[in-house]
């Protein structure tokens, strides 16, 4: 987790982020997964707006 | 964004983990947020704090740094920064308690100028969705960026 090389985004005029290349994606951390997992539960329960599908689904 | 104050961050180059470490009366914390994909551009957003010793991410303890304000314009500006890079994304927000849900909305409420002309904000109450609106508790948020405020 230390910080190393750090890169930079940018895409056209949109402000930068800084990339860290050493962070990692936490892909299997359980506390995210369990927050992901009662997203899902809870969108499976009462689905996504409706104002969404005119755009994003 | 709005100018609040906020930590420095950095991203994955995935983009879809932020971190950043609090400073207060407790020391220096290190926070870290992740969007995960819960549907086509729809995203959760969570954070918690890192636990070096571990290697794993909780927030069980609440930190209570005095930063509150801080972390809260930290992660905002991230939302934000997302939304520039990903500009079709929904973000879901859902507290693991009542009390960090009303947080949130407390900071939306107080924010609620800055944020209404950037972002569509959608409230969950009582399993159903409707427009944000300052006086009324939710269960859980999701915003996206409004067209005529995307960067270009």
């Amino acid at each position: 987790m230390k910080a190393k090389k750090k890169d930079f985004i940018i895409q056209n005029n949109k402000p930068l982020i800084t990339v860290d290349p050493s962070l990692p994606d936490f892909e299997d951390d359980p506390y995210f997964e369990k927050k992901t997992q009662a997203a899902k539960k809870l969108l499976r329960r009462v689905g996504l707006p409706p104002q969404l599908t005119k755009k994003s689904i | 964004m709005f100018g609040l104050d906020k930590y420095h961050y950095t991203a994955s180059k995935s983009l879809m983990i932020y971190s950043f470490f609090s400073s207060g009366p407790k020391g220096t914390i290190h926070k870290v947020a992740r969007f995960s994909a819960l549907a086509e551009n729809v995203y959760n957003f969570g954070f918690g704090d890192y636990e070096p010793a571990t290697g794993k991410t909780s927030d069980v303890v609440n930190s209570n740094n005095g930063d509150a304000a801080k972390i809260m314009g930290t992660l905002g500006s991230i939302i934000y920064d997302f939304t520039n890079v990903f500009s079709e994304a929904a973000i879901f927000v859902h507290g693991t308690s009542a009390a960090k849900t009303r947080f949130y909305q407390f900071s939306i409420n107080k924010h609620w100028e800055e944020i209404n002309p950037i972002f569509e904000v959608i409230g969950l109450k009582n399993d159903k969705w409707e427009s944000f609106e300052k006086v009324i508790n939710y269960q859980a948020f999701i915003e996206r960026r409004k067209d005529d405020f995307l960067l270009k």
